[in-house]
């Protein structure tokens, strides 16, 4: 008998989290903004940003900024509105209107300048989304952790060795580091593409929904181990979640976003006393609650 | 010629359900002679166990009370991560 799949009720808690994100964009519209984005020094700031993919709007006049130096997570982007948040800060798509600014860089102004847009895209560590966090299943966790470093920071193999070991015991995964992915757990390759994305050392890492494919146990601790990362290195750390339990339990800020349009954002507790209750029973993530206000 | 057009009409029936199905023919038959669910549970298993102790060493460095798989799977000793800034609840 084994345990039951989480990925029923994770479909359950994402129709629910729709629902109610459509409920607090709603009720923002109707009362105003309950919640306004807080100044801060921003590691990126999407300004009034409207983009389309294939002629269907995905971001409509969305205005938001991670604050530098934060572990911010972003719920309710799904599907095409991640994807163009993430194209956009790596500069691989154009707004059609606003301005995506990126460490101090509009995006626009090195559109055309490659090596401006290489150097870029150095400084920012990427774990994307799937069971295999991207790893090449021929590769050891170590190669696959050393080809940045051997493929473009073209380092020494001491260094390359040095740092590679430093950023397994991060994430533990000392014992593993000669196995090929497909002999390890989903956990552990998760892991595997946290160090990948470390091991350049970037002033902001990005983490596509971390947990997904993963058993909710093990996803949880790998949000609470992207928590302790972010203390111990520092830096901006942008997080794409559905896990509005893991955001409010480890983000230091939190950003709904419903439709590619702003709902609200802010810390958890800051959130949590919202004067949108759709917004309230989100970062509670109480949905039995949020059906009662129906 | 009956029969035969009912065996197709079978035949048919089966090959439209096989690609209307996701997943593997051994998933549906829940088949598994290797043990591969057996082993992807020890994987499993293993990963759980190690990020426990992995998390349980930062908690320890920074003074926080340590994680047990119990608290994990019952979603205690899971608030307030981030210290200073619990979360309010709003229905109290």
């Amino acid at each position: 008998m084994t345990a039951a799949s989480p990925f029923s009720g994770g479909r359950r808690l994402q129709h629910s989290l729709a629902h109610e994100l459509e409920q607090a964009a709603e009720f923002e519209q109707l009362n105003g903004r309950s919640a306004t984005p807080v100044e801060v020094d921003a590691a990126v700031e999407f300004r009034k940003v409207r983009t389309e993919v294939d002629g269907v709007p995905v971001l409509d006049q969305l205005s938001i900024r991670i604050a530098a130096g934060k572990l911010t997570a972003v719920v309710g982007s799904t599907g095409a509105t991640k994807g163009a948040l993430i194209d956009q800060m790596l500069g691989g798509l154009q707004p059609l209107e606003g301005e995506v600014i990126v460490l101090g860089q509009s995006t626009r102004d090195i559109d055309t300048d490659e090596q401006r847009l290489v150097a870029l895209r150095r400084r920012v560590g990427v774990v994307v989304r799937g069971r295999d966090a991207g790893l090449f299943s021929s590769w050891s966790i170590y190669d696959n952790v050393a080809l940045l470093m051997r493929n473009e920071l073209g380092l020494g193999e001491d260094e390359i060795a040095q740092r590679a070991h430093e950023v397994l015991d991060q994430v533990g995964l000392t014992d593993v580091a000669d196995r090929l992915p497909e002999s390890i757990g989903f956990g552990h390759r998760k892991r595997g593409g946290l160090a990948r994305a470390l091991v350049g050392d970037p002033e902001l890492v990005i983490l596509d929904e971390l947990e997904s494919g993963i058993e909710r146990p093990l996803a949880r601790l790998l949000a609470e181990l992207v928590m302790h990362l972010h203390e111990h290195r520092g830096g901006t750390f942008l997080s794409f979640t559905q896990d509005l339990e893991a955001a409010r339990t480890t983000a230091d800020e939190i950003i709904l976003i419903n439709r590619g349009r702003y709902v609200a954002s802010g810390s958890p507790a800051r959130l949590a006393a919202s004067a949108n209750p759709h917004v309230r029973a989100l970062v509670a993530a109480d949905f039995a609650a949020a059906a009662a206000l129906e | 010629m009956i029969a035969l057009l009912f065996f197709a009409g079978i035949v048919i029936f089966f090959l439209l359900l096989g690609g209307l199905t996701s997943g593997s023919g051994a998933d549906l038959l829940d088949w598994d002679p290797g043990g591969r669910a057996e082993r992807r549970a020890g994987l499993d298993h293993a990963d759980l166990e190690e990020m426990l102790e992995l998390n349980n060493r930062y908690r320890r460095e920074h003074g926080q009370p340590e994680l047990s798989e119990e608290d994990l799977q019952s979603g205690g000793n899971l608030q307030s991560l981030r210290g200073a800034d619990p979360p309010v609840d709003p229905y109290s």
